[in-house]
């Protein structure tokens, strides 16, 4: 047995198995859930390359499967990227009856999953790049519902991670060349370009940003939220075993100025946008891509801190938008239109929907006592003790994003001729709550969570 | 060129390139990129194995023949271009096709491929990036993917021969056009209802 067929090949099984299927939900709900619990488990305990000890059964766990002329490799370095994914896929997957979402979510949403774990185990990378895009096409049949005409977000998100497919396949053609002949500079830097336009149309980095809002505008907020959780984290992984596994790219000069630059002017141009914002999933989309620029911040950090921060950061990260999105669906079942001015009073009706949605986007604005704080205290510190100036940037673009929030919350809880009414589902009080108090926890006891995660903090890239 | 008989498939080519621009009938469209497959086959398959060369041309034609499929179920209002339009379409891609005709040869020899199979894709590229600049309708945009995704194999596949990503290249390209398919069946059901 080896471990891209546990972690690609059985969930994409069972994802087909689920296909047809898809009509029983509680049944395809379960199942996935506890697939996706096993894997995680399974990346939690077992070490890779060892043998496994079921009683008398002995199985060894390989760590490479070949097929076809090419290695699919899942190491222990892997651990902490399997053990996310699988948990953050039963965290979506669990919230889909309150979500009240399509039956096709669920196998899809497996399927997509179970691609992108062969994007980041196929080698060498490059080839990523066909499988991500895969994923994107498979994504196709969540993003439209029936009957309803795609919108310009959705085709602006085929198109440009279309893009990037050929982008990143020529640029790791031309990096395979400079191998044999390493002083080519002028190859170096073509091959450089065409890989930081594909890794940018990938992670919607500025100037290819444009498609993000546009897509979480489109989409029903539960799908967007999916998406937009799993393939910036993704693509971000993928980027940084990129660039752990170049040496003279590590130790580039130009490395770290121009991560720093683009995550800055993410997180500042965000925030601004943010503030003039007015529709709430459009707001959302914002929210992800200040994610992603402050992502860009702890890789340009090019520290071991930084790394470990940056993978701690996709835990709280993922809740937030995990919460944002359930919260913004049961809002929008009273009113498709999610105009801050159309939630106006919304909390008489909707109090813990309300309340869970203003909390998760505190918590990525890195307010104290919620699970975004530690690792925002964290990056602004290292930004600081380095003496980078552009601390005082991202902390204007964060206070941005946080003036944006308060607007919402004040839009919010206006006072209205609405008697507090509870609208929601036990059910749907039930999954907002759980995820409010470990937003909470995490924000209390951040050690908590680094602790827990130690074990799959082994051998993970190195940046410097 | 290694053999000047390779001018005529890429005036093929560059001919079919016109049409697609220029027509609004989404027939002579499907029409017009079958000849450009057929035509970069012609050049291929002087260079690649034919067994590898036609997994290209089968591909690229099963997926014009799927979003065809979905079009002549729901065939849609085509928007009809205006002459100046039309004009503005041609000197665009003339003016593109000008700019990559300069670049060929130097792109040839840096990256060691024949000249022909790179004017052939660059002109296939050019074509897509233009369709996908300017098309509003869907079933274009998806045509615009399919064929600069096969101008770019053209390039790529000269140096990279692994069957795995082949295939799996081949199935990007089915992808899309399913989806495309998915897209265009979608939308005319909804506006059916």
């Amino acid at each position: 047995m080896s471990t891209p067929a546990v972690f690609i090949l059985l969930p994409f099984l069972v994802s087909v198995v689920l296909f047809f299927v898809q009509k029983r939900t509680r049944l395809v709900m379960t199942i996935s859930i506890a697939t996706c619990t096993v894997l995680v488990l399974f990346a939690f305990f077992q070490n890779f390359g060892e043998v496994w000890k079921i009683g008398p059964i002995s199985i060894e766990i390989r760590t490479n499967l070949a097929i076809m002329g090419r290695a699919f490799s899942l190491t222990n370095q892997d651990k902490f990227f399997l053990a996310f994914l699988y948990f953050s896929s039963a965290l979506w997957f669990g919230g889909t009856r309150g979500a009240k979402v399509s039956s096709r979510f669920i196998p899809i949403g497996l399927a997509i999953v179970s691609i992108l774990t062969a994007a980041l185990a196929v080698e060498p990378f490059i080839y990523s790049a066909i499988l991500v895009e895969i994923a994107v096409l498979v994504s196709v049949p969540l993003l439209v519902e029936p009957g309803i005409k795609a919108g310009n977000g959705i085709l602006r998100f085929i198109v440009y991670q279309s893009l990037a497919m050929p982008f990143i396949l020529f640029g790791g053609w031309l990096l395979g060349g400079i191998q044999a002949s390493p002083s080519d500079t002028t190859r170096l830097l073509q091959s450089i370009i065409f890989l930081g336009i594909g890794f940018a149309l990938w992670l919607a980095i500025v100037p290819f940003q444009s498609w993000v809002p546009r897509l979480s505008f489109d989409l029903k907020p539960y799908i967007s939220g999916f998406l937009l959780g799993l393939f910036p984290i993704v693509t971000m992984l993928i980027m940084v075993d990129f660039i752990s596994g170049l040496v003279w790219l590590r130790e580039s000069a130009y490395l770290q100025p121009s991560l720093r630059l683009v995550g800055a002017i993410m997180v500042v141009t965000t925030g601004i946008w943010a503030i003039i914002e007015k529709d709430l999933r459009r707001f959302f989309g914002y929210t992800v891509l200040l994610e992603s620029g402050l992502a860009l911040l702890l890789v340009s950090l090019q520290s071991d801190a930084g790394v470990s921060v940056l993978y701690l950061s996709f835990i709280p990260r993922m809740f937030a938008l995990a919460l944002m999105a359930l919260s913004l669906t049961i809002l929008s079942s009273e009113n498709d239109d999610l105009d801050v001015e159309s939630i106006s009073g919304m909390v008489r009706k909707y109090p813990f929907a309300s309340f869970t949605l203003v909390f998760s986007m505190l918590s990525v604005a890195g307010v104290p006592l919620l699970g975004g704080f530690p690792v925002r205290l964290s990056l602004l510190e290292m930004l600081a003790n380095g003496g980078h100036p552009v601390t005082i940037w991202v902390l204007l673009g964060m206070g941005a994003y946080l003036f944006a929030v308060i607007r919402i919350f004040q839009k919010i809880t206006m006072p209205a001729s609405a008697k507090w009414q509870r609208h929601e589902s036990n059910g749907q009080v039930a999954l907002l709550l759980i995820g409010v108090v470990i937003l909470i926890i995490f924000g209390l006891f951040p050690n908590l969570l680094a602790g827990l995660l130690r074990p799959l903090f082994v051998n993970l890239p190195i940046l410097r | 060129m290694d053999h000047w008989i390779n001018v005529i498939p890429i005036l093929f080519i560059t001919a079919a390139s016109v049409i697609i621009i220029l027509l609004d009938d989404w027939q002579k469209i499907l029409i017009g990129y079958a000849v450009i497959y057929l035509s970069a086959f012609s050049i291929f398959v002087q260079f690649w194995s034919f067994s590898f060369s036609l997994v290209k041309l089968i591909t690229g034609l099963m997926s014009l023949v799927i979003l065809g499929l979905s079009i002549v179920r729901y065939p849609g209002q085509s928007n009809v271009k205006t002459k100046a339009e039309r004009i503005f379409r041609l000197i665009t891609l003339l003016l593109i096709f000008t700019v990559l005709g300069f670049m060929v040869y130097r792109i040839s020899v840096y990256l060691s491929i024949p000249l022909e199979i790179v004017m052939a894709s660059l002109f296939i590229i050019g074509l897509g990036f233009i369709q996908l600049g300017i098309t509003h309708e869907l079933y274009k945009l998806f045509l615009a993917i399919l064929i600069l995704f096969f101008g770019f194999e053209l390039i790529f596949a000269s140096n990279e021969t692994s069957l795995l990503i082949n295939g799996l290249l081949a199935t990007v390209t089915l992808l899309v056009s399913f989806m495309g398919g998915f897209l265009i069946i979608n939308e005319q059901e909804g506006e059916e209802e």
